[in-house]
């Protein structure tokens, strides 16, 4: 699993947690039904305390990401009724946070879509027009 | 509302004239990682030491919870204080057999290749402070009290330190208390932070909140402001100004305001020498 | 955790052992070499009991030793245990061990008393017990053994110090106050007689109990700190603080007493009034000396019942040791020397009516020991020349036993000393006895017999006789007053009324002064004179001085309450000279606050000295 947490900005680690692994199930790099590590074992990991990972856990619990059962372990559900607006929601809050890092930055609005259509040119040329 | 393991009443120590603990009152629920920096010799690890039971306080009270067995309290001072001559295979024996428990198990050791037979006198404070873990874990902490140990690790001793704990927590539930003022590795753990000064704490938040209070600005010129200012330092280049405590209107004023990781956050707050203000801070 | 406390213990009495047989094996070899087995068993005893105090020393500056050195304080004080379980455990073994060796010492005593003698049982378990106190008290300081030996003995010197300090100031208070009346002259017999006889103010005692309890306050205190135990931290503190108190205001109580701030009380019990207007008194160990001027100070006499004896210009009395030696002591007040003019030796004791004649050359001693009434009493003489030398020349005159009643008198008659006695057995045998220890029937005496200034007087059924001797040296009746005398001693008279003054005898009868006129024989009864009505009634409580230099005899009477009255006596007729009001009331309390002789009078009044001379009564205030 490819998760980094950031200490540096505001959002609490379990959020991060849950929202990169919300990720990583969206964009199937977490397969449905794939087994998800034991708290204390991400925990470790990450260096995180476990009661973070448990709260992500819930999180995603909540949000119908995860599934656990007792004894067995977790494992990631990918949701098919909420994937498209999650998807959606997911991409307007990284949109929001490029602006603000951008905006802080001092650049205007005509500057980011300019960058972005370049970095996308870019990607895309890179990866093979996905 | 989780159940209140330990809380503290008024606890107050002095020695002699100097006043090290000022009415500090206290409440650590089940479960909770707690991290308690401050500068050197504010009394923090003190403050550990009465909760262990090692000094009694002046004026106060330790209140455990009721069900609380005094076997299940671990505490690892800062002195990794044990009896030297002795084996390392009889201090555990010792250890389990004052503490009534049914074996103390090894790995730890046998990770960093401590051997029984090996007097505790010839262990390295690393190593000892990996010993001194192996015994605190083998009673099943409910609380765990750690006092600054981690400078004296190496990397990897560190990580088997950090591994145990979350283990700990994990499966027990335990709730944890940390010296730390050193932060190395350990700072995600720590769910809430505790900030000693002159015997009391100035600080007492969620990790997730404090970082949510606390920014950086940026200057290279002065910066006269109205904004709160904790601390602030000056290089030759750059005029550092940290704000606490924060709060999201503040962006209008146009500056930029960086996030801090902890360890940053405690910094300023210990170079600022923040003091506490009567009221309860914007809560 | 019992099981580590008493493997250290254990270790510890091994250590403590090695030494033992070390030194006894020393002394072994010792005895190889030098064959002297006495010696070796005296070594073996002295080491023995040199290590036997050591161990509960070792035992107690062990307490915390482990953890001192080995850092495990506080490892120690977060188990799950508790306090005083912890210190039970430290302490059990040891205390356990401590007893252990007590038995082995009690049954060895025991099994042979006469040689492991070295001190009874009691006080030993009492001395392991404080020094064991004693040593916990420091074991929170120390960390090595060797240097905690160090700091232990240094403070048990310092504490032995200031406890001997404390006892010395203690005592000498206790002696310029005059409240030691005891005889002592050895350390050992002066802390008996300490503590038997000694009044110390209450303060004094409970002070020095308190600096004494100061040790063990301090062991309280510091385990129960070190460990936290919060009662004893509390008993500890208070017991500290009062201590503390007491040992701050203590040095300023000695220092008072040292300063002798205090009024001055005499606390002597003698004074003489010499010929020059001074006044000796006796106080403790000390001469002090008074005139008007000023005091002066001797220092060196003993602490003895004083009892006045001689006269002229020194002052004798009588120092008393100890129980077995007595010395006569001349004091010579203008050059305030000392003598040593005879010393009795054990089996050797003054008794009532011994008779002391001193002049320039020598001390003439004459006791007399009574028998009883079957056997007959003996007559001891007794010359101690002493010639300005310390060391007395005792050369006895004669030991007789003689069949005596009582020493009637003594004279010198032609530079030949005799002495006369009476028997009664012969009935009433007036007989002489010369230095030589010749005896010689005189004369038959019906009731008493006196002898004054050459003559002597018997008192008879039918007449009194007065006797003289003649240039040959024999007895001659020169005259006869015809009368029932029946003179008697009155009871709780300081001195015999009978004496003589120049011509005159005095002598009572009943309650009845009454005169014999030695030169013009002829008895009359004393009149009292004006003002002197109530001493009649007194007479027999009177003091009366009589003096046997053909100087005026006074005396003194209480009249009023609190009140003297002096008279003298001329041609059989008292007269009032003078009345001093001396402020204390009853006779016991008069006798206590005052003194005469030939030269006069001393009175102390609310604790200052006041001399009346003779013959006017002239008051001189002494300093």
């Amino acid at each position: 699993m490819d998760i980094r947490i950031d200490q540096k900005t505001p959002i609490p680690a379990y959020l991060q947690l849950v929202q990169s692994i919300k990720l990583q199930i969206m964009t199937g790099r977490i397969k449905d039904g794939d087994h998800l590590p034991p708290i204390r074992d991400l925990a470790k990991y990450l260096r995180l305390n476990p009661n973070t990972v448990a709260r992500a856990y819930d999180g995603l619990e909540a949000e119908g990401f995860l599934e656990s059962r007792v004894g067995s372990g977790s494992w990631a559900k990918l949701p098919k009724a909420k994937t498209d607006s999650l998807r959606l929601g997911l991409l307007e809050s990284e949109c929001r946070t490029l602006l603000e890092k951008a905006f802080a930055l001092g650049f205007h609005p005509e500057e980011i879509i300019k960058t972005i259509d370049k970095v996308m040119h870019h990607e895309e040329n890179r990866t093979g027009n996905r | 509302m989780k159940k209140i393991v330990l809380e503290t009443a008024d606890l107050a120590v002095a020695f002699g004239k100097k006043q090290v603990l000022q009415g500090i009152s206290v409440q650590f629920p089940a479960g909770e990682s707690v991290l308690i920096a401050g500068k050197n010799g504010t009394g923090k690890s003190t403050f550990l030491r009465v909760l262990a039971g090692v000094i009694r306080p002046d004026r106060g009270k330790v209140v455990w919870a009721d069900d609380m067995d005094r076997r299940r309290i671990g505490f690892i001072s800062d002195s990794l204080s044990c009896f030297e001559d002795m084996t390392v295979s009889a201090g555990l024996d010792l250890h389990r057999r004052l503490y009534e428990l049914d074996g103390v198990p090894r790995p730890l050791l046998d990770r960093v290749h401590i051997d029984g037979k090996q007097k505790i006198r010839s262990l390295s404070l690393g190593e000892r402070a990996i010993f001194h873990l192996t015994l605190v874990l083998a009673q099943k902490p409910v609380v765990l009290m750690i006092d600054e140990i981690i400078h004296h690790m190496d990397a990897y001793t560190r990580e088997l330190l950090i591994e145990a704990l979350i283990e700990t927590v994990d499966s027990l539930g335990t709730t944890v208390l940390m010296i730390n003022h050193t932060f190395h590795d350990v700072e995600r753990i720590p769910e809430r932070v505790l900030l000693m000064k002159d015997g009391r704490f100035v600080v007492d938040e969620k990790t997730e909140s404090l970082q949510q209070r606390v920014k950086k600005v940026t200057m290279e010129t002065d910066w006269s402001t109205d904004l709160p200012i904790l601390f602030q330092r000056d290089s030759g280049y750059f005029h550092e100004y940290y704000v606490y405590p924060f709060t999201e209107e503040m962006r209008q004023n146009g500056s930029a305001f960086q996030d801090l990781t902890l360890p940053e956050i405690l910094k300023a707050f210990i170079g600022g020498s923040y003091e506490a203000k009567r009221t309860p801070l914007g809560r | 955790m019992k099981q580590k406390e008493r493997r250290s213990v254990a270790k510890l009495t091994l250590i403590w052992a090695f030494f033992l047989l070390l030194t006894a094996l020393i002394s072994f070899v010792d005895l190889l070499i030098s064959r002297n087995l006495g010696a070796f068993t005296e070594r073996l005893l002295i080491g023995t009991q040199v290590f036997i105090l050591v161990y509960p020393v070792m035992l107690g500056l062990s307490l915390f030793m482990d953890e001192q050195k080995q850092k495990g304080m506080e490892y120690l004080l977060s188990l799950p245990v508790s306090r005083q379980r912890i210190l039970w455990a430290k302490l059990a073994p040891r205390l356990a061990a401590l007893a252990i060796s007590l038995l082995v010492y009690a049954s060895i005593s025991l099994v042979d008393p006469g040689s492991f003698q070295f001190m009874a049982p009691l006080p030993f378990i009492l001395v392991n017990l404080v020094l064991f106190i004693i040593a916990l008290s420091l074991s929170l300081w120390f960390d090595r053994l060797l240097i905690s030996f160090l700091g232990f003995g240094i403070g048990l010197l310092v504490y032995a110090g200031l406890a001997a300090a404390a006892f010395l100031v203690a005592f000498q208070y206790a002696l310029t106050q005059g409240l030691v009346i005891q005889y002592v002259k050895t350390p050992r017999s002066l802390l008996e007689n300490l503590v038997s006889s000694l009044e110390l103010p209450p303060w004094v005692t409970v002070a020095s109990f308190t600096i004494m309890l100061a040790p063990f306050a301090g062991a309280f205190w510091a385990v129960a700190r070190r460990l936290d135990i919060r009662s004893c931290r509390m008993a500890g503190l208070y017991l500290r603080r009062f201590s503390l108190t007491l040992a701050v205001t203590l040095p300023l109580a000695v220092i008072l007493m040292v300063l002798n701030i205090r009024p001055q009380r005499f606390g002597g019990n003698f004074f003489y009034l010499t010929a020059d207007r001074q006044v000796l008194e006796r106080k403790g160990d000390r001469l002090v000396i008074h005139t008007p001027e000023s005091v002066r100070i001797m220092k060196g006499l003993g602490h003895a019942q004083t009892i006045p004896l001689g006269d002229g210009d020194g002052w004798v009395y009588l120092d008393r040791w100890s129980a077995d030696e007595e010395d006569i002591v001349r004091v010579q007040p203008r050059t305030l020397k000392l003598e040593v003019a005879y010393r009795f030796r054990s089996q050797e004791t003054l008794t009532q009516g011994s008779f002391f004649y001193l002049d320039d050359q020598a001390l003439f001693l004459i006791e007399e020991k009574s028998g009883r009434q079957s056997e007959a009493n003996s007559l001891k003489a007794s010359v101690a020349v002493s010639a300005g030398n310390r060391v007395p020349l005792v050369r006895k005159i004669r030991e007789e036993k003689v069949a005596f009643q009582r020493l009637i008198g003594f004279d010198e008659w032609q530079r030949r000393r005799f002495w006369l006695s009476r028997r009664y057995s012969d009935g009433g045998i007036v007989q002489r006895i010369w230095e030589d220890g010749t005896v010689e029937k005189l004369t038959r005496a019906g009731g008493s017999a006196f002898y004054h200034g050459g003559k002597l007087v018997t008192f008879g059924d039918m007449a009194a006789s007065l006797y003289e001797w003649d240039e040959t040296g024999a007895l001659q009746k020169r005259a006869e007053i015809p009368g029932r005398f029946n003179p008697r001693f009155p009871r709780r008279s300081r001195l015999p009324l009978q004496k003589g003054v120049g011509q005159f005898l005095i002598f009572q009868e009943g309650s009845n002064p009454l005169c014999l006129d030695l030169i013009q024989p002829a008895v009359t009864p004393v009149s009292l004179g004006p003002g002197m009505d109530r001493a009649r009634d007194l007479f027999s409580q009177a003091l009366v001085y009589i003096d046997d230099q053909s100087r005026p005899v006074y005396m003194t009477v209480a009249d009023q309450p609190g009140e003297l009255v002096f008279s003298r006596l001329e041609d059989c007729t008292w007269q009032l000279v003078g009345r001093i009001a001396i402020g204390v009331t009853g006779w016991k309390k008069i006798h206590d606050n005052f003194w005469n002789n030939s030269h006069g009078v001393v009175v102390r009044k609310r604790g200052r000295l006041h001399a009346f001379l003779y013959p006017d009564l002239r008051q001189i205030t002494l300093k």
